[in-house]
């Protein structure tokens, strides 16, 4: 099993290293990467790439390609996008995606969905008092 | 233009990525229609600057493998591992009753048709095994009924191999040269049952390859 004790325990400065802060975000995105993705197309249909270059515009730049592509053909599948071969000035035709009716219905509930759960997160964590949490009294208050 | 080193690069990518989806044993026509694909993103991006590399990563077969998952594609039940262990283990008895006979000075009613009655006591073993292990995978009875055929054949045509290589060593008892002959009849037997799935497989893919690609 996993230790998930910090290997600093107590130490500010380990509390959140940067390798533990993209791990998090990673899989916090895993859950909501199909819904930024509908999010990207539905504002303007692209091909896959382009996709990871405007995710990684708006700060999402560890996701790469080798996760996008397989992620577009599930969704394809599912039909909630849709390609199309697009001819492009600088070469060969370009596989350009677009959300399908039922992918912008989906993309619909999944926002509602995603509002309602940052709320209760952001209600749960609002109170949340780092100062007192961190305090020797609040440390000896845990001691058995 | 796409100069000769991206087609390459292009082409080893397509290569790894299709061993890939072969190993995975996809249908044909599935197969086909991710290789394609690939190859359309691939050739924009390359146009666009991106090498396959920079595009796919350094674990192609990784790629290749998560792709052909997401894309929900069909791939063929062999089931090759489970069917080699499955038959191996039905003809376990059969290959330790042999031994015990040769080596152990087992002694078997009606000696002078031991090694038919052991090489039958073995194939049926597997056979059994096989028809009542794996009963729920499809085309089990036709899997059955071609080992059957292939691998007695097979049996057939690698007893005088294995007479030969025995010759080779003056018919040598020394536990090398037996452990070697086992492993050519292994080899034949192991070819023939992995065969007969093929064949039994064979109107499966057809019937797969008429029905609508889920790529």
């Amino acid at each position: 099993m996993r230790d998930m004790t910090p290997a600093h325990a107590g130490s500010p400065a380990s509390v959140a290293s940067p390798v533990d802060g993209g791990d998090r975000q990673t899989q916090l995105l895993r859950g909501v990467l199909d819904m930024c993705l509908l999010a990207l197309l539905t504002e303007q249909p692209t091909h896959g790439y382009d996709l990871v270059r405007r995710l990684g515009a708006i700060g999402l730049d560890t996701i790469s390609y080798g996760t996008i592509y397989p992620l577009l053909t599930r969704m394809r599948r599912l039909g909630l996008i849709a390609d199309e071969r697009v001819e492009s000035p600088t070469g060969p035709p370009r596989k350009v995606y677009a959300p399908t009716p039922a992918g912008r219905q989906a993309l619909r509930g999944w926002v509602e969905q995603w509002r309602e759960f940052v709320a209760i997160i952001d209600a749960t964590i609002a109170d949340v008092s780092f100062e007192q949490a961190d305090s020797p009294e609040a440390e000896k208050g845990r001691t058995p | 233009m796409t100069s000769a080193h991206t087609a390459n690069q292009i082409r080893d990518a397509l290569a790894i990525a299709e061993r890939q989806w072969r190993a995975m044993h996809i249908v044909d026509h599935e197969r086909a229609a991710l290789a394609e694909d690939l190859h359309t993103e691939l050739t924009g991006a390359v146009a666009d600057g991106i090498s396959p590399r920079q595009l796919l990563g350094d674990d192609i077969r990784e790629f290749a493998r998560n792709l052909a998952v997401e894309a929900g594609v069909t791939r063929i039940p062999y089931e090759n591992r489970r069917l080699l262990r499955t038959a191996a283990g039905g003809a376990a008895p059969g290959v330790v009753l042999g031994w015990l006979s040769m080596f152990g000075g087992l002694w078997l009613p009606g000696a002078p048709f031991s090694y038919p009655v052991l090489a039958l006591t073995v194939l049926v073993g597997a056979l059994v095994a096989v028809r009542v292990r794996m009963a729920e995978v499809p085309q089990i009875n036709r899997t059955v009924a071609a080992m059957a055929l292939l691998v007695s054949l097979a049996g057939i045509l690698v007893t005088p191999v294995i007479m030969g290589f025995a010759s080779l060593f003056g018919y040598s008892t020394a536990w090398v040269v037996v452990l070697m002959e086992m492993a050519i009849a292994a080899a034949a037997v192991g070819g023939a049952t992995l065969m007969a799935r093929r064949w039994a497989m064979a109107p499966w893919v057809a019937a797969a390859a008429r029905m609508p690609s889920h790529v």
